[in-house]
């Protein structure tokens, strides 16, 4: 839990220093500007709604609620939904995601979003990799 | 894989609800189960013999279909 405080502390932190960035040092570049000021944004909007979200939930915690929350969370049956709902976007995404970084490709997009997306293709791929290997000598 | 649990909660006059807070589960992970949706966990299947006192295989019966 205060693992989770601090992160959510550390995500708002760092969007009120993106949009300060935005607002008073990346002035002249536009695109460093936009991007700071989204992503600034969205985790301020994240980190935010996650802490006010924690304390409205401490402020009416009762034993009784907690230990229902705590069924909810580790209740097999809700952890293989959550699972087999990851696995089942992430299963989707990917095609997805591969036919869009070939359309930016063929429809001529500027080349950093070709790479970025190729990059995000890489990633993932790396990513279900590296999961196989490390669940391969965990389970 | 079928199974009694239904059968046995009748039995001994325990609600969904009830069963679900003996075993620590929600009361959709009984319901799940009584309808054959869903395969427990051995931890979870050893909780259920556990509350309705008798072996794994009375309460789960383990067929053909489950390579058995």
């Amino acid at each position: 839990m205060k693992k989770e405080i601090l992160i959510s502390v550390a995500g708002l932190a760092a969007g009120i220093v993106l949009i300060l960035l935005a607002v008073f040092v990346f002035t002249g570049s536009t695109t460093l500007n936009g991007a700071c000021y989204g992503v600034g944004a969205a985790l301020i909007a994240l980190s935010g709604g996650n802490l006010i979200g924690k304390s409205v939930i401490k402020s009416v915690e009762t034993p009784e609620i907690r230990k229902m929350q705590e069924i909810e969370v580790n209740d097999e049956r809700n952890i293989r939904i959550r699972e087999r709902a990851g696995w089942n976007t992430v299963r989707i995404f990917t095609p997805v995601l591969c036919f869009l970084t070939l359309a930016t490709a063929l429809i001529g997009v500027e080349l950093y979003v070709t790479l970025t997306a190729c990059g995000l293709v890489v990633f993932l791929a790396a990513l279900s990799i590296g999961s196989q290997i490390y669940y391969d000598k965990r389970l | 894989m079928e199974n009694r649990i239904k059968e046995l909660r009748a039995a001994r006059g325990m609600t969904q609800a009830e069963l679900a807070e003996l075993i620590s589960v929600s009361s959709r992970t009984i319901i799940s189960l009584e309808k054959g949706q869903y395969n427990p966990s051995v931890l979870l299947a050893h909780k259920l013999s556990l509350v309705f006192k008798c072996q794994i295989e009375e309460v789960f019966l383990f067929g053909k279909e489950d390579g058995i």
